[in-house]
């Protein structure tokens, strides 16, 4: 997205780890006060940063 | 005064009341801060502990586009100014590196963009009598513990931001606020923030230490200028209470709420309702004069 998405880093750390219960208590809470966005950002500049992406991908690949 | 404004991914989740209250704080004072179009993530701790030429290319990307708006930047969060600041001193110091961001970015960024907190604004372009001047309400004598934590003061040769093992920018403004600011010895010691999903024994034990402290300090509330500290010391609060059975029931406010109260801004635009631990007891202290 360009942009941090929190659930998403969240989800995939909760299922890479297994943690499924850790937290979720917080969670109603912070989704009341809107501190955590439900949808992802879709404001940046997400060109530039795919492109930074492949640039960096390809500069770790010609160290190797 | 006119800054390009860089507000960071978290202004538009854990930390949109520190966003709000400093965009209605800058209005206040006369600080027009123009949102950098199409912004991205800085790439934050991730990036930093991924790759050197990620970590210097995504805060890049913005301060190039700063750069074409002609403005300073100005930063609300202490990991993205620390972020942004570390990028423009890896190109200045590292050629083959600029070289390296030119090439990922399409064009060159030569780290020739200043990058400010808005702390270092208030202080610095505002001062602190012209916010007496505007101020309409006193802290009162509230007890304040200012805490900076890491991403402001450390690396210094990088953040350049006050004094690194004692830092009183934030103590500046309490005092002129009408609050009396805390000597204490936690202001710079590192809360744990990047751990609060994977480490939380550890977050707690360190929120714990600091929280202590203030309480002990005699502190009324903290206050704060990164979002990563605001939410760990806020949240873990409740953890806290669970695992040591200590109730501490501190408030932890960003230091542009605690202004925002004074110059008679809106609650509700200071987002004090999205804060855990209710601030009730600084609102109370809070009076007008």
């Amino acid at each position: 997205f360009g942009r941090a998405y929190d659930l998403a880093v969240i989800g995939a750390y909760k299922i890479g780890t297994k943690t499924f219960m850790k937290d979720t208590d917080k969670f109603p809470s912070m989704l009341k006060k809107k501190k955590i966005a439900l949808l992802p950002s879709f404001g940046a500049d997400r060109r530039t940063v795919k492109r930074v992406f492949k640039e960096v991908a390809q500069d770790k690949e010609s160290r190797k | 005064m006119k800054y390009a404004y860089y507000p960071g991914c978290s202004s538009e989740s854990t930390s949109r009341d520190q966003h709000s209250s400093s965009l209605a704080v800058a209005h206040a004072l006369g600080i027009d801060l123009v949102e950098i179009p199409n912004w991205s993530c800085c790439g934050a701790t991730a990036a930093h502990q991924t790759d050197r030429l990620l970590a210097a290319s995504l805060p890049a990307a913005n301060l190039l586009i700063a750069r074409e708006m002609g403005l300073e930047v100005v930063v609300n969060c202490a990991a993205c100014y620390s972020r942004l600041k570390t990028a423009n001193h890896e190109v200045t110091t590292h050629a083959d590196l600029r070289k390296k961001v030119g090439k990922s970015l399409g064009r060159e960024y030569d780290g020739s963009v200043k990058v400010r907190h808005l702390l270092e604004v208030l202080l610095e372009d505002i001062g602190l009598e012209t916010i007496q001047d505007r101020a309409s309400h006193s802290l009162n004598g509230l007890k304040v513990a200012s805490y900076y934590g890491c991403l402001l003061v450390r690396p210094p040769a990088v953040t350049r931001f006050d004094d690194p093992e004692n830092p009183i920018s934030m103590d500046r403004l309490v005092a002129a606020m009408g609050g009396e600011s805390l000597d204490w010895p936690h202001k710079v010691e590192c809360c744990g923030g990047g751990l609060s999903m994977t480490r939380t024994d550890v977050v707690v034990r360190l929120t714990d230490s600091i929280i202590g402290m203030a309480r002990d300090a005699g502190a009324d509330c903290i206050s704060v200028a990164c979002p990563m500290c605001q939410i760990n010391l806020d949240l873990r609060q409740s953890d806290l209470e669970k695992k040591t059975g200590r109730q501490y029931r501190m408030p932890i406010l960003y230091i542009s709420q605690l202004l925002g109260l004074c110059l008679g801004i809106a609650q509700s635009e200071l987002g004090l309702d999205k804060l855990m631990v209710s601030p009730s007891m600084v609102l109370n202290a809070v009076v007008a004069g």
